[in-house]
């Protein structure tokens, strides 16, 4: 229904799109102008603060010949940058009309894509280090375990935004530690411990409100916690939940509240907190009385096999109101103090261990079982176990070296106790070794310094699989690679799509867009309870519109659409709390649904909250943050850096204690002569936006202030703007920058190397040819894994004769 | 060369990673290997404990009536009668710079920073560190856990500033705690077991390593080789940790939980505290026995009020009896700790004769939430540089921050000023 009621608002967008690219003229159809008047540009409107005395960002254009773009190309593809995206000449200073930029700029980027010299394109790209998050995903595929990286593993460090960037994963004695005993947690989890010992784990109830359903807890429940726990062996487990009797005069002890202990769903312990016999026994035995009620929550005991499992805290909801409290309270949910809540509790076990069940871990790796299948031995098992294993890990076929190391592993454990420890201690020493832990693409002997050649079969299918997976690549891909068939052009591009069509894909959107749009920052922007009661602390939207943005760029990549459709799609994904956001009121409960928009201001990223909270600050927006990331992320335009000892806006400074809106503290800051060159070009694109409060919600009013929101803005060119639907529009009008701009991420990306000049003339090259395809997805992947960065390196010029293996 | 190149490295990595991450095991064993025992001769250790409780004091019942060597015992300190001859009872002090209207949330970040929370680093980069993490300057090098901050309350509370914006979170699961200081391995024999499957790892990833270079080009050895210098940094702590040389320590088995039972849960995290002291692991702990405006309810002293409402006593002697039953208590258990650094020896002394420790409360009358006068101890010696054994009064409005600065001033650490302290007391 929701869909069919939508799809006539969308049409009209479509037509406008059409248009607006009839009227984007490519600016090769200029090329032709020539050379003399391209140079006579930019002596009449550069040279003035580019000359040789000024020389003002360090740049001269004095003397500019024919020549000049091939003695400097790295320059010259910063201005191509800065003259397309109009900040320069800069906001104020003497403008070239339209034309003659698209002229200049399609002579320069003509010149640039002809320059011999781009054999660096195909430099080696230094080993590279497993990542948090590849480790991640990697245990998961290769052993089905869930282990959280960012609790096993130190931080990663990142370069332009990108934490998969060879060059920054260094690596100290610090990881090597935690590399190893990684290795070892997870191999015990993977298989679970005959002997293990008890242990404890605590889980604190979620901020989020108390008083309502917790996903995943069954309905009819209020509040409570729902926990996921891998629990290493069969046996007894116990549980004891935080006191809830803590002051004699209890509130809310007049009501029964009955509290159910689930395990997978099912019941395993109920109890009541509260009512008639409590409350007389608050009157009568006082401090004791504490001591019996709480008793009810603790030494719970029940069976559970090994493996993972879902375990639930929580109370039954009551037909009635759980407190008068939230009446009087203005936010949602306020009150929940006084009703009786889960706050936290603590798992201990096993105890009695009674054996091993199968887990899904179990069955995938013990594929072979010397106790069930008499026909083998036990040490034949271990062989084909690991053998399976290992090709996965190294990403490669399994050498005798390999095996014997392996089997080394296994015979410590089988000492230990038998072939189960054998076969543990086998894991850990795969997901130790450095060819696990480490990807590198090995150059060919007999090749002379300089020389070009294309990375092998199962070097591609790696580079694919972390690329579009994020984790190791799968059989499939290993036997293509490994019969040297996946270099096959058409092999390739239908291995990508099938690759992209996989689950597993979607952390293009989950990691590839979030580096892209720097939504790292979104975690330290933690709304300011004081100005957003509304959506702080329980109400806090954050961790729903990274959901959002997820499920709404994997649509656009997963349904293959023209990835201009990020910039203007007029759907995504709600649930509840996202939605009363936007001001949209029926969507209902927890799980997100696809939801087609009346509204165009929430069309595409410009109007997601993750992008408008992430580029706003904790109490107010920030017309400066929203505009840079605008230049920044979307047209690929960075501005320059703030000059040092910049201060920050504060009451001080402005010298009056009336409060004044955003668009007026700016107006203070641009009047500043260090400020005013890029704030002139960033904030007018943020003004637009202003509609939007730092916590992505809709505002005719500033609430402070009371005065009505002004969204006039204005693009770099001039072009006056009022409000998002403006904004997207004008953005639209140049569908290639955007396109550019994602291209240069994911291609980055792909490489995992930092983005250098001679990159951008492969860059324009994909934006070219893809426009012809709609610049749907897959053909961007596609061509993204057919460049020469990709798939071709060459020798190092001083590549030392090869050593014998030590 | 090699060494003290990786240790500056770790050491970097180490404090770029504050305490968020749990250390694996291998780190954990060297502290056997850097022992006192191995320190440069004659040199003693400096050690340092900060032990605050919420809510202050019931003054008059915290304060001995007489000052000098010779006074009565008061009913909060009795527990620490049997180490009278190491406590030396500071009166009179007020935290006056942290004074601040807001309560409970911010009044923890001034008792060792002597600075409101609003003013970090305001009055210059050490404004806002607190006397604890300037002593880590000195000694925390020296130690594998430059410091560890504990508290037995749900929640963390912020006494620790490394930095005016930096503050280290406190670990209160004694599971967690065990695992920080002594790794992986709930036994000794696992924990052996690990340490020589370990060894083994190690030995097997650098032939492998050894492999995957000779294939490789120059940019790429360079990693390869930044991988294996790591790996015999790690190799080489191991063979240390695999020389046990104080046999005498014994390191229990790794506590399951949090225990349901207070007391032992008290018990356990100064246990935890004492053998992290007497196994060198680290010189300088912060521990809050609660958190301010805490509800826990001490039902094992049959008091069914929570904590803080009671601390809003209006003078009531019924609910002021019942803070001083609490008080009281807190001293119990932190007499416990005494204890067990009294009774261990080390060099020729005991571990208490090398520390020096703090136990007190950033708040005076709870009823008021004001920080005047502070109920503050000193047991220990800092290395026979604090004398013990009395009651010190000084007159209203003395400095609280030249109680700390005294602690770090004995101990050799060089200071210029904690808030608006400049200078130490010297009748301590």
């Amino acid at each position: 229904m929701r869909m069919m009621r939508h799809i006539k608002s969308s049409i009209p967008l479509i037509t406008v799109m059409g248009l607006a690219g009839v009227f984007t003229a490519p600016p090769a159809s200029h090329a032709q102008d020539s050379a003399d008047a391209q140079l006579a540009t930019v002596k009449q409107y550069c040279v003035s603060c580019h000359n040789d005395k000024a020389k003002i960002g360090g740049v001269t254009f004095q003397g500019i010949t024919v020549e000049s773009v091939a003695k400097d190309p790295e320059t010259f593809e910063k201005a191509v940058r800065k003259l397309r995206g109009r900040v320069m000449p800069p906001p104020g200073a003497k403008q070239p009309d339209g034309k003659a930029v698209d002229s200049l700029i399609a002579w320069l980027e003509d010149s640039l894509d002809k320059l011999p010299n781009q054999q660096r394109i195909t430099d080696q790209v230094v080993l590279h280090r497993v990542n948090r998050k590849e480790y991640e995903n990697a245990i998961r595929d290769l052993l089905l375990v869930d282990v959280k990286g960012d609790e096993v593993l130190p931080p990663d460090d990142t370069a332009q935004g990108y934490d998969n960037v060879a060059s920054a994963l260094q690596v100290s004695p610090t990881f090597i530690e935690q590399y190893v005993s990684a290795a070892r947690n997870v191999a015990i989890e993977a298989l679970g411990k005959r002997d293990a010992r008890a242990q404890g784990w605590t889980f604190k109830a979620a901020p989020g409100n108390q008083l309502t359903h917790v996903p995943g807890l069954p309905l009819g429940t209020r509040g409570g916690i729902l926990a996921s726990v891998d629990l290493p062996a069969d046996g007894e487990y116990h549980i004891n939940i935080a006191d809830m009797a803590t002051h004699i005069w209890g509130n809310g002890m007049e009501y029964e509240n009955p509290l159910v202990v689930t395990v997978d769903n099912k019941i395993v312990y109920q109890t009541v907190i509260g009512g008639e016999e409590d409350n007389k026994l608050y009157d009568q035995v006082q401090s004791g009385a504490l001591d019996r009620v709480n008793a009810r929550l603790k030494n719970i005991k029940f069976p559970a096999t090994a493996g993972p499992h879902k375990i639930g805290v929580t109370f039954r909801r009551q037909s009635f109101a759980e407190s008068d409290d939230q009446l009087q309270m203005f936010a949602l949910g306020g009150g929940q103090d006084r009703s009786y809540r889960v706050s936290s509790f603590q798992l201990l076990g096993p105890f009695d261990v009674t054996g091993l069940s199968s887990t899904p871990s179990r069955d995938h790796i013990l594929t072979c079982n010397p106790e069930k299948d008499k026909t083998k031995t036990p040490e034949a098992c271990a062989k084909e176990i690991f053998s399976a294993l290992a090709k996965r890990a190294y990403r490669r076929s399994v050498t005798n070296d390999d095996m014997a190391e392996i089997m080394q592993y296994y015979n410590d454990g089988v000492k230990q106790g038998g072939f189960e420890p054998g076969i543990r201690e086998g894991i850990t020493g795969i997901l130790a070794s450095p060819f696990f832990l480490y990807r590198g693409e090995r150059i060919p002997t007999g090749l002379k310094p300089g020389e070009k050649y294309p990375i092998t079969d199962l070097e591609l299918a790696s580079k694919l699989s972390f690329f579009l997976w994020n984790s190791v690549p799968d059989e499939q891909l290993l036997d293509l690679a490994s019969k040297n068939k996946l270099s096959d052009r058409a092999t390739l591009d239908m291995q990508v799509r099938r690759m992209l069509a996989d689950p597993r894909s979607r952390t293009l959107a989950s990691d590839f867009v979030f580096q892209w749009l720097d939504m790292k920052r979104l975690d330290d922007v933690i709304p300011d309870n004081d100005v957003f009661p509304y959506a702080s602390g329980r109400l806090d939207p954050r961790q729903y519109f990274r959901t959002e943005l997820t499920l709404f760029s994997d649509s656009i990549f997963r349904e293959d659409r023209n990835i201009v459709d990020l910039l203007r799609a007029n759907h995504t994904y709600l649930n509840e709390r996202v939605a009363l956001q936007y001001g949209i009121t029926d969507v209902k409960g927890d799980e997100f649904r696809r939801v087609d928009l009346k509204d165009s201001t929430r069309w595409g990223l410009l109007g997601k909250g993750a992008i408008l909270m992430a580029a706003a600050y904790p109490n107010r927006t920030s017309p400066v943050l929203r505009g840079k990331f605008i230049l920044n992320n979307l047209v690929g335009v960075p501005p320059a850096s703030p000059p040092p000892n910049v201060p920050t806006l504060n009451d001080k400074d402005i010298g009056t204690t009336k409060a004044l809106t955003v668009r007026e503290l700016m107006a203070k800051h641009r009047a500043s002569p260090a400020c005013s060159s890029c704030h002139t070009v960033m904030d007018p694109l943020g003004f637009a936006l202003e509609n939007f409060d730092a916590t992505g919600m809709w505002r005719d009013k500033d609430r402070f202030a009371g005065t009505v929101i002004d969204s006039a803005g204005e693009l770099p060119d001039g072009t006056k703007l009022k409000g998002p639907d403006d904004l997207r529009q004008a953005l639209l009008r140049r569908p290639d920058q955007f396109v550019q701009t994602f291209v240069e991420n994911l291609l980055t990306y792909a490489m995992g190397r930092t983005r250098e000049y001679y990159d951008m003339p492969t860059v324009r090259k994909i934006v070219r040819e893809t426009a012809a395809k709609d610049y749907r997805f897959t053909a961007i992947v596609q061509a993204v894994v057919n460049t020469d960065q990709f798939r071709m390196r060459r020798v190092p010029q001083s590549q030392p004769v090869q050593s014998a293996s030590r | 060369m090699f060494i003290t190149r990786k240790r500056v490295s770790r050491r970097t990595a180490l404090q770029g990673m504050g305490a968020t991450i749990a250390l694996p095991l291998l780190d954990a064993m060297v502290p056997a290997a850097t022992a006192w025992a191995d320190t440069p001769a004659g040199k003693t250790p400096k050690r340092f404990a900060f032990v605050g409780f919420p809510h202050g004091a019931i003054m008059d019942h915290w304060s001995p009536k007489e000052t000098g060597t010779d006074y009565t015992m008061s009913p909060v300190l009795k527990p620490l009668e049997p180490f009278r001859k190491h406590l030396t009872i500071v009166s009179g002090l007020r935290n006056k710079p942290a004074e601040t209207p807001e309560p409970h949330a911010y009044i923890e970040q001034g008792w060792l920073t002597c600075v409101k929370p609003w003013d970090f680093g305001k009055a210059g980069p050490d404004s806002g560190v607190s006397c604890d993490q300037m002593a880590v300057r000195h000694v925390g090098q020296e130690t594998r856990l430059p410091s560890l901050e504990l508290t037995t309350s749900l929640g963390s509370a912020r006494l620790a500033w490394r930095t005016p914006t930096q503050s280290l979170p406190q670990e209160g699961n004694p599971r967690a705690v065990f695992q920080k200081l002594f790794g992986q391995g709930d036994t000794d024999q696992e924990r052996a077991q690990i340490l020589a499957e370990t060894g083994s790892i190690l030995d097997r990833v650098q032939g492998q390593a050894q492999r995957l270079r000779a294939s490789l080009g120059v940019q790429d050895r360079r990693v390869v080789n930044d991988y294996l210098d790591s790996v015999r940094e790690i190799e080489r702590r191991v063979q240390m940790a695999t020389k046990k040389n104080d046999p005498t320590l014994v390191i229990p088995d790794a506590p399951v939980g949090t225990p349901n039972d207070l007391t032992e849960y008290f018990k356990l995290m100064f246990d935890l505290m004492a053998l992290a002291f007497q196994a060198d692991i680290t010189r300088v702990i912060t521990m809050s026995m609660d958190r301010e405006a805490s509800m826990r309810t001490y039902t094992n002293l049959s008091i069914a009020e929570g904590f803080h409402p009671l601390s809003h006593h209006g003078n009531n002697p019924d609910k002021m009896d019942k803070l001083v039953k609490i008080q009281n208590y807190h001293t119990q258990v932190f007499a416990g700790f005494i204890k067990k650094i009294e009774a261990a020896k080390e060099g020729n002394g005991t571990v208490l004769d090398h520390s020096t420790i703090l136990f007190g409360s950033d708040m005076s009358n709870s009823d008021r939430h004001n920080n005047d006068p502070l109920p503050a101890a000193i047991l220990g010696h800092a290395n026979g540089k604090i004398k013990g054994g009395q009651h010190v009064k000084y007159p209203q409005d003395s400095r609280h921050g030249d109680l700390l600065f005294t602690v770090l001033q004995r101990n050799d650490i060089p200071v210029k000023s904690i808030g608006d302290s400049t200078e130490g007391f010297s009748e301590i």
